[in-house]
């Protein structure tokens, strides 16, 4: 029985590889869309224009994304559940030794330490340009979050609990939604002032949105944008490795919804 | 101005401000109750006809930013859609623990699927369709048990494979016409290439995750059976609006081209196996909500075989018995909900409750025939309709499939009414179904549904005559020799 | 334009390495490194869609728009790929913290043990 359900799925597995090599090895391209965004000057950085400009919907879509996997990430680890028996059970239960917490992490040799804390300062810097200049250079608000949110969990890896570069959970939530927050209604007032949906307005009235110099004055509110993102992908990284490590607060978690549930 | 935007960043922002709320209780509450008034106000503000976002409309003969595209057919959707989000919403503030995570997730749902329906570009579509995979794992994990984890997880990574695969498609047919707009792309497939070919045969992947077509069935059971019952009401509706959705975008590329037929055959086939197995596996099943979960999968074989059809009126058959089948199917799992308040889902072991909530099972009768498509109830309209559009293009078989299925449906479904209502039993278990009470807010969601179900029952024009002048533009009449 | 079907070819195959990996290896953890995989293999054919040979799509200031849009490479597959990457990683996040919570209960990562059907 088994061993013609591994045959049936192994030809048809071979057959779907086929296939999609060979339209693959078939494949044309045709430029298309892409010659007007080419054409049509934003900002000097051409990706990042696609991405806040040309089909910053999408990008407030994954946004989104990052939001719901970090709100179920929480609902995984007991937040809010209609019933957290199960949950109780689990994280009752003794430890066999193989697992690993951040709370017995030990601690890693001084030579790690020495190494680790001056490169995460670095990757917070390099984060933070990286944010700021994603209209002009190669990056952005998602690639900036991604480095920051990295050097956390480098820092985290490397001094356990002791960690100097911590951000505490409940910051990291309101961080979270203030950036998606920003972002959505950003797009709002873009509405009201160019009567679309995330329009990218560069004036209010006779203010410039963005003070810049002349070439980059048309970037509106693009930069405003990137650090919504920024903020938003920092927090959101930081607090979905943050839960898959840390195993402290989940059982504070638990315990404090027993007694809102208990009330 | 034109306000269609906010249908869907309007939920987007309150869901954001509702994760903040943990732990209030009294503001949730109401706070949710404002929210489930305005949501049946939104789909009213915008206006129809496309709408590009950012104000990136057409520029050098493409249309370069994302547009959506509104019509009478997607508003009398939405519509719907946000009844029974709303209604949802009123049930699971009946819960003990007003769950704000709850809300959340059911409005991040209810804007995802809203844009989905609302969608006229590939790629945001394809952004929602991950959100809303996110949000039904999410929903699913409020229960808490260990088997909403495993099945939850088992989802997750059919989700993943069928979403990777569906965004190979979607990059097979950018590469090949240059543009992720559905109304430009149309323009550039009309040449039979393996690539669009391929795209599509992809996008038929994801279509089938989406809805719970097979191969994907035995997941989306899995997702609805373990849920909380008001729960397992609003993700049924999700699905069954994204295989809306989505079949109108198949249908808008590709329906009528020459090479379609091919894919036409495969999605009647999906639609059909997914009938027959969900009723089969109905039948075999002991678990209330689980006998409610098989036969929301072989609904949504109807909804997709009507779509497949491909002619006008299949088309709206099919999106009249999808707007069906969300309300009688949320009426039964919300009936679902109320038993197992008094005592658990198992069938052998419930029994005796007619004299205890006799309204109660009385509008669950009513649901019960609409489903399994008696008159005067809405089922048999669209049912009939529905054998009506096989008839026309020349295929009596699924004409009579479908009346065999319907049969089997009746037959379960009177199965489970006689276990739960009538069946007799001893003096104590009264005594224990007294003792607890009955969740009135659901009681009331119950009622509006079955009047629903009634009044859609006797009048289905107040539905249909929205989704003619929609259909007849995608459809293409054919008849088989 | 060879080096674009070779780019092609690899990440067809990287597709159907994870396809491979999610079907037929008896591991949670290995089935999500290898969605990962089929992931990376589905981004890799969207930036090569839009390679072109030119440079990064970044314009200076001395370099009129009309003679950079000749040389660039596209600009919306790579918005795509950024756009995708973060709904993977968030998938990820999701799936691991559930295999957490099973293996604390089963003390293993067979997914023939975990994700019986019962």
């Amino acid at each position: 029985m088994n061993s013609k359900r591994d045959l049936v799925a192994g030809i048809s597995f071979f057959v779907f590889g086929a296939s999609i090599l060979y339209s693959l090895s078939n494949m044309h391209v045709n430029p298309g869309v892409n010659l007007v965004y080419l054409t049509h000057y934003i900002i000097p950085n051409y990706v990042c224009s696609v991405i806040f400009g040309w089909r910053a919907y999408d990008t407030l879509g994954e946004c989104l994304v990052l939001v719901v996997a970090v709100m179920v990430s929480w609902i995984i680890f007991g937040k809010s559940l209609y019933d957290n028996t199960y949950l109780k059970e689990l994280f009752k239960a003794p430890e066999s030794d193989d697992y690993i917490t951040l709370h017995g992490w030990g601690e890693y040799t001084p030579i790690i330490k020495f190494l680790a804390f001056p490169a995460s300062v670095f990757m917070v810097a390099l984060g933070i340009v990286t944010i700021l200049g994603g209209h002009i250079t190669p990056g952005g608000g998602f690639q900036g979050g991604a480095l920051i949110a990295s050097a956390l969990i480098l820092s985290v890896v490397a001094f356990g609990s002791k960690s100097p570069l911590w951000f505490d959970h409940k910051y990291l939530e309101k961080l979270e939604a203030i950036g998606a927050l920003t972002y959505l209604l950003l797009g709002v007032v873009g509405m009201f002032i160019g009567g679309y949906y995330l329009f990218i307005f560069t004036s209010v009235g006779n203010l410039p949105i963005f003070p810049a110099p002349k070439e980059i004055v048309t970037a509106g509110i693009i930069p405003y944008l990137n650090i919504a993102v920024g903020l938003k992908v920092l927090a959101g990284l930081s607090t979905a490795a943050f839960l898959l490590s840390c195993e402290k607060v989940i059982i504070e978690r638990i315990e404090k919804s027993e007694e809102i549930l208990n009330k | 101005m034109n306000y269609l935007p906010m249908i869907i960043i309007f939920p987007l922002i309150m869901a954001i401000i509702m994760n903040l709320l943990h732990g209030k209780e009294n503001i949730v509450k109401y706070l949710t109750f404002l929210i489930a008034i305005i949501l049946i106000i939104l789909p009213f503000i915008g206006q129809y006809g496309y709408y590009y976002f950012g104000g990136f409309g057409v520029i050098d003969g493409w249309v370069s930013g994302i547009a959506y595209y509104y019509n009478p057919l997607k508003q009398v959707v939405l519509v719907v859609l946000a009844i029974i989000a709303s209604l949802v919403l009123i049930t699971g503030m009946g819960e003990k623990l007003k769950n704000n995570m709850f809300v959340t997730l059911s409005l991040m749902g209810f804007a995802s699927v809203a844009a989905m329906v609302l969608a006229d570009d590939l790629f945001n579509f394809y952004v929602f369709f991950e959100i809303i995979s996110i949000v039904q794992v999410g929903l699913l994990f409020l229960s808490g048990t260990e088997e909403a984890y495993k099945s939850g997880l088992r989802y997750m990574i059919m989700g993943n494979i069928a979403a990777s695969l569906m965004l190979l498609g979607i990059a097979f047919l950018l590469a090949s016409t240059g543009t992720l707009n559905i109304t430009d792309m149309k323009n550039y497939i009309l040449s039979d290439n393996p690539m669009i070919f391929g795209g599509l045969l992809l996008l038929v992947v994801g279509l089938a995750y989406g809805s719970g077509l097979p191969p994907f069935h035995n997941v989306k059971v899995d997702l609805y059976a373990r849920s909380k019952g008001f729960i397992s009401a609003i993700l049924q509706t999700y699905s069954k609006f994204i295989l809306v959705g989505f079949m109108l975008i198949i249908l808008k590329l590709f329906n009528g081209l020459s090479y379609f037929s091919g894919t036409h055959a495969v999605l009647l086939a999906l639609g059909v196996l997914a009938m027959v197995f969900g009723v089969v596996m109905a039948l075999l099943q002991s678990d209330y909500k689980k006998l409610l979960s098989y036969h929301a999968i072989s609904q949504a074989g109807y909804v997709a075989t009507g779509l497949a059809l491909g002619t006008p009126l299949g088309i709206v058959a099919g999106i009249f018995h999808a707007i069906n089948h969300v309300i009688y199917k949320s009426a039964l799992f919300l009936g679902a909900y109320i038993v197992s308040h008094k005592k658990g889902s198992d069938l052998h072991k419930l029994g005796g409750l007619l004299p205890i909530m006799p309204s109660v099972a009385f509008m669950v009768l009513c649901a019960k025939l609409a489903i399994s498509g008696v008159p005067p109830f809405n089922g048999f309209q669209s049912k009939w309709m529905l054998a009506q559009a096989a008839m026309q293009v020349n295929m009596p078989e699924i004409a009579i499939i479908m009346i065999i299925v319907s049969i089997g449906t009746f037959v379960s479904m009177m199965k489970a009414f006689y276990l739960i209502y009538l069946k007799p039993v001893d003096e104590e278990t009264i005594k224990e179904y007294q003792s607890r009470g009955v969740p009135k807010l659901a009681v009331f969601s119950l009622f509006i549904l079955t009047s629903l179900c009634i009044i859609l029952g006797i009048y289905p024009e107040i539905v249909t005559k929205y989704l003619f002048s929609y259909a007849n533009e995608l459809g293409v009449s054919y008849c088989l020799k | 334009m060879d080096f674009q079907i070779v780019s092609f070819i690899a990440s067809g195959i990287l597709v159907i390495i994870g396809l491979y990996g999610v079907f037929f290896v008896d591991n949670i953890l290995k089935k999500i490194i290898a969605l990962d995989i089929l992931g990376n293999g589905v981004n890799l054919v969207l930036i090569t869609i839009g390679y072109n040979g030119g440079t990064i799509p970044i314009k200076l200031p001395n370099v009129p728009v009309d003679v950079f849009a000749k040389k660039s490479a596209y600009p919306l597959t790579q918005a795509l790929v950024l756009t995708n990457i973060v709904i993977e990683a968030s998938m990820l996040a999701v799936m691991l913290g559930v295999s957490i919570i099973l293996y604390k209960k089963y003390k293993t990562l067979k997914s023939s043990v975990i994700l019986k059907e019962d």
